[in-house]
């Protein structure tokens, strides 16, 4: 009994370390295994677009560099 | 574009033989991190390449390294131990074993069936999850390992 509690508090104090957000943990587990994989393709697709707005960002920056250089 | 949906199905209903595993696996048992990758298992034998082949010939896959088409024969492909390819619907990582586990053969008394868009799944269970993410030894699998744990520790209650 005493292993048992020992370990769920190890487990805890290993998650604060590594700074895991465990209500982002306890939100996913309240979904399904489909509304999980959604959520990840959502946040792909979030970064993907994230992604190409900061390259296009950039490029205005290096087509000015090129123009001005 | 990665569409995960439609890999799943596509492989499924092909009856193609895999395992979900790696990063995906840890998503779909409640991990909150990132992952683009779509890692399976899969049995190299040549009924199981044939489904596989029957399945991806609608969607255009080449081999994610050289860009070339997937066109080699069954006898050649099975004797692969990875296939990493590119498709219409996204990448896919298929692997001959799981270090640490095996084989897809071995794998198959530590899998959860779990049902995603519809189809059954075999997904590879939390503590061989662990067990492997544990062999592989990168920074980014101990964080797997440690969200893991906690989802192992709420599973309890």
């Amino acid at each position: 009994m005493m292993m048992r509690i020992s370990s769920k508090r190890d487990v805890w104090k290993r998650a604060k370390k590594y700074g895991v957000d465990v209500s982002l943990i306890e939100t996913n587990l309240l979904k399904t295994p489909t509304e999980r994989i959604i959520a990840l393709q959502n946040s792909i697709l979030f970064a993907n677009s994230l992604r190409k707005a900061g390259v296009k960002y950039y490029a205005k920056f290096r087509k000015n560099n090129k123009t001005t250089g | 574009m990665q569409n995960f949906e439609k890999i799943i199905k596509l492989l499924v209903d092909s009856k193609v033989d895999f395992v979900l595993i790696g990063g995906f696996a840890a998503v779909v048992h409640g991990v909150s991190l990132l992952t683009q990758d779509l890692d399976m298992c899969i049995s190299f034998d040549k009924e199981n390449l044939t489904r596989l082949l029957d399945a991806l010939k609608s969607c255009n896959a080449v081999h994610r390294q050289n860009k070339k088409p997937l066109k080699e024969s069954l006898e050649r492909l099975s004797q692969f131990k990875n296939l990493y390819l590119v498709t219409d619907v996204g990448s896919v990582d298929l692997l001959g074993d799981v270090k640490g586990l095996g084989s897809f053969a071995d794998l198959l008394n530590h899998t959860i069936n779990i049902e995603l868009f519809g189809r059954r799944c075999r997904v590879l269970d939390i503590n061989s999850l662990i067990k492997a993410k544990k062999e592989m030894g990168r920074p980014k699998d101990k964080e797997t390992i440690v969200q893991l744990r906690v989802i192992l520790e709420k599973l309890k209650k």
